[in-house]
């Protein structure tokens, strides 16, 4: 499918600055929780923070960034992440019309 | 003699009020009596002389008319003594016979006619024989009168224009013409009279007690002259009678009052019965509830022990079941290990940590837990496979290593082929953790979790769908030359733009080029938790919808969708997309529970990729075929992107 752009085979970045970094999660609803986490930590980390303090099944939640989905393995540095970045936290279409 | 009217209803009205007993009317609230001196002062006419027994006389061949004859022929003839003897008896006839004794058929009777001369007339009692012959009258009147047949009361035989005057001296309801007028029948005007309508309100009036008159007002010397010794009022007796009157009507009154009293108290009772009787009624109602209801939980607990039993013995198969094959699979790795080359296929179960020698609690709390997956399990299923925990929750400190050795079940197991089966166990045993990510391509990430929803029977999300677009697109550029090349729109586009997000990212892959070879656009639409498909015939120039729920309320955000692909993609898609007309296609298979749009969606996807037209009532088994489609499509999907992971270990993808 051409519709699935590569987002995989990032290549690593050189650390910048200092060792962590301040990243905002947004939902849907515009509520935003703030994380300072390591830019060498797997931002699977992050996410499943996010959804234990947001009591939500991650199973649910799809990460994105700039517009992408977020591999859970991946960390900020991988990702060119910048100190104050926003992470949308959005809800999976799920749909099985039980209506 | 004044000619007083007729007076119809006034007599009614005394005739009602009679009493014989007492031979008095009763006017207002007393009874005035009827009197001999009465009559004898209204008539002028003196209470003595001998008694005269009219009512056992005989009727004579004469009629009225023949008494008026022989004045009239009396007066032409000459004057002489006999003449004016036989004058003066016709008119005695006269009077006695058509005023004061008219009888029905105008009647005379022989004693009438036996009068001879005023001296016989003179010594005769007229006013007791009027009065005793108007007594039998109201005797028999009074009798019909009571019985309210009001209408017709016969003939009043007698002089009743005496009863008119009595009713006015006794009253005070009209004005004599002249007071001392003797006798009395002068004193009142020829028209006097009571009207029907008058007549009803005379009760109310002669109530009052200054309406009515005892006894006649004025007795003048003349007048004294008339009356008889004998017919003295006894006042006191009247008075008495009233007194008694008045206490009958009390008493009647009160006994009316009681009698109420009592119908209310017995409609009450009554009243009370029948609601006593309903609350029996619904008490007894109750009852049958209730013992029906304790009927049925007695019939459930029982089934729950039957139940119970069952599991018992199942789990006791299960438990040397899984020693069984526990045992022999590890005889099997020692032996191989022994030769030293261990297998792929026998990595998938485990060579060490026996399973947990779990309470029954526990292991009847997880086989709830997996009911669903393993419900459809029969029991030679049983013999081959242990109890699984494809759908365990993940637990703090639980060592993965040991999930992974499980083998996972779903529905659609037996229906696949070896090769699709073996794919799907392999793949989710290199995967054990619940969360972790089986598929990632791009904005594809689908966990084992989410997998195995695909496997059971749950609702499926984007991913799923744009992972399978995927595949569909991968079989395309593979070997493709029946099929219609197309540009996959993922749900997430219209989603994120309907966030706010950025959308872009999403259909970066639609240019120019691809726009030119393709010949169809698909787009999945999440609508209200429901799936449906729009499909776009770039050549036709139109839109296909698919729905697997037809509801016109499906098609609102159709719109949107296309407009919202425009608006990312204008440089590329031509602005009449938003114009091309949507299409419902009839006659698609469709769900039959709420939990498969997702499916039907992909299946959609798959045969309207066919180049020729789809012949719709060939895929009527999709519903009955359910487990098995979503097993294959989850198969699919790992062939598609764990390819490297299934080549690497010996399968052919």
């Amino acid at each position: 499918m051409s519709g699935s752009g590569a987002a995989t085979g990032e290549d690593k970045k050189p650390d910048q600055g200092g060792a962590h970094i301040n990243l905002k999660v947004k939902d849907q609803n515009g509520n935003e929780v703030f994380f300072r986490i390591k830019r060498k930590t797997q931002l699977k980390k992050l996410m499943n923070a996010y959804c234990d303090r947001q009591s939500v099944d991650p199973k649910s939640i799809v990460f994105l960034f700039d517009g992408r989905g977020i591999p859970a393995e991946k960390t900020p540095d991988e990702l060119e992440m910048e100190d104050g970045d926003e992470i949308d936290a959005m809800l999976h279409q799920s749909g099985g019309s039980a209506i | 003699m004044p000619v007083i009217q007729q007076n119809i209803p006034l007599l009614y009205y005394l005739m009602k009020s009679y009493s014989v007993r007492r031979n008095a009317f009763l006017l207002g609230k007393c009874y005035v009596k009827f009197s001999v001196n009465e009559v004898a002062c209204i008539l002028g006419l003196p209470n003595r002389g001998r008694e005269f027994h009219f009512q056992r006389s005989p009727l004579s061949k004469y009629k009225h008319n023949d008494l008026v004859q022989e004045i009239d022929s009396l007066t032409i003839e000459e004057a002489s003594p006999t003449l004016e003897l036989r004058r003066v008896n016709a008119l005695v006839r006269y009077v006695l016979a058509v005023l004061l004794f008219p009888l029905k058929g105008l009647k005379v009777p022989t004693c009438i006619l036996e009068i001879q001369g005023l001296d016989d007339f003179g010594a005769v009692n007229w006013p007791m024989a009027i009065h005793s012959f108007l007594h039998s009258h109201f005797a028999r009147m009074s009798d019909v009168a009571a019985r309210e047949e009001m209408t017709n009361l016969g003939y009043l035989e007698g002089c009743s224009v005496i009863l008119v005057v009595w009713f006015f001296e006794h009253t005070k309801l009209a004005a004599p013409i002249s007071e001392m007028a003797v006798p009395r029948l002068h004193r009142w005007s020829p028209k006097i009279s009571i009207s029907a309508t008058q007549c009803s309100e005379l009760q109310v009036k002669l109530s009052k007690p200054d309406n009515v008159r005892r006894a006649l007002v004025y007795i003048s010397v003349e007048e004294q002259d008339l009356l008889g010794e004998e017919e003295e009022v006894d006042s006191s007796d009247f008075e008495e009678e009233n007194r008694r009157l008045k206490k009958e009507i009390k008493e009647r009154e009160e006994a009316k009052e009681i009698k109420e009293k009592r119908d209310r108290v017995k409609k009450l009772k009554e009243k009370r019965v029948r609601e006593k009787k309903k609350m029996e009624e619904e008490e007894r109602k109750r009852e049958v509830v209730k013992e029906m209801k304790e009927e049925k939980r007695v019939r459930e607990k029982k089934k729950r022990e039957e139940e119970e039993k069952k599991r018992e013995e199942r789990f006791k198969g299960y438990v040397d079941d899984l020693k069984h094959f526990i045992q022999g699979k590890f005889d099997a790795l020692a032996a191989l290990f022994r030769e030293g080359r261990p297998s792929a296929s026998l990595l998938q179960t485990p060579p060490s940590s026996p399973p947990r020698s779990s309470p029954k609690e526990e292991a009847l709390k997880e086989e709830e837990d997996e009911k669903a997956l393993i419900t459809y399990l029969t029991k030679t299923q049983t013999k081959k496979f242990t109890p699984v925990k494809g759908r365990q929750k993940k637990r703090k400190g639980d060592n993965l290593g040991h999930h992974s050795q499980a083998i996972t079940k779903y529905p659609g197991r037996d229906h696949l082929s070896p090769q699709h089966r073996d794919v799907i166990d392999f793949v989710l045993s290199r995967y054990p953790d619940r969360d972790s990510i089986v598929i990632e391509r791009g904005n594809i990430f689908i966990s084992r979790v989410s997998l195995l929803d695909i496997l059971g029977t749950e609702w499926v999300c984007s991913s799923h769908i744009d992972a399978y677009a995927y595949v569909l697109n991968s079989l395309i550029e593979r070997d493709g030359n029946n099929m219609l090349r197309f540009l996959f729109v993922s749900s997430n586009h219209a989603y994120y733009k309907r966030c706010g997000k950025i959308s872009r990212r999403l259909v970066d892959h639609i240019t120019h080029d691809s726009f030119g070879g393709a010949e169809a656009i698909m787009i999945p639409c999440h609508v209200a938790s429901h799936w449906v498909l729009l499909v776009g015939n770039l050549k036709g120039k139109y839109w296909d919808f698919y729905d697997s729920l037809p509801n016109p309320m499906h098609r609102s955000s159709l719109q949107e969708n296309i407009r919202f692909l425009h608006e990312d993609r204008a440089e590329v898609l031509p602005g009449d997309i938003i114009d091309w007309p949507i299409h419902t296609v009839e006659g698609l298979p469709t769900q039959d529970n709420g939990n498969d749009c997702g499916i039907f969606v992909m299946k959609y996807m798959e045969a309207s990729l066919g180049k020729d037209r789809v012949d719709w009532t060939r895929h009527t088994s999709w519903v009955k075929e359910m487990p098995r489609i979503r097993a294959e499509i989850v198969a699919t999907l790992l062939q598609t992107f764990q390819t490297s992971l299934l080549t690497e270990n010996g399968f052919c993808v």
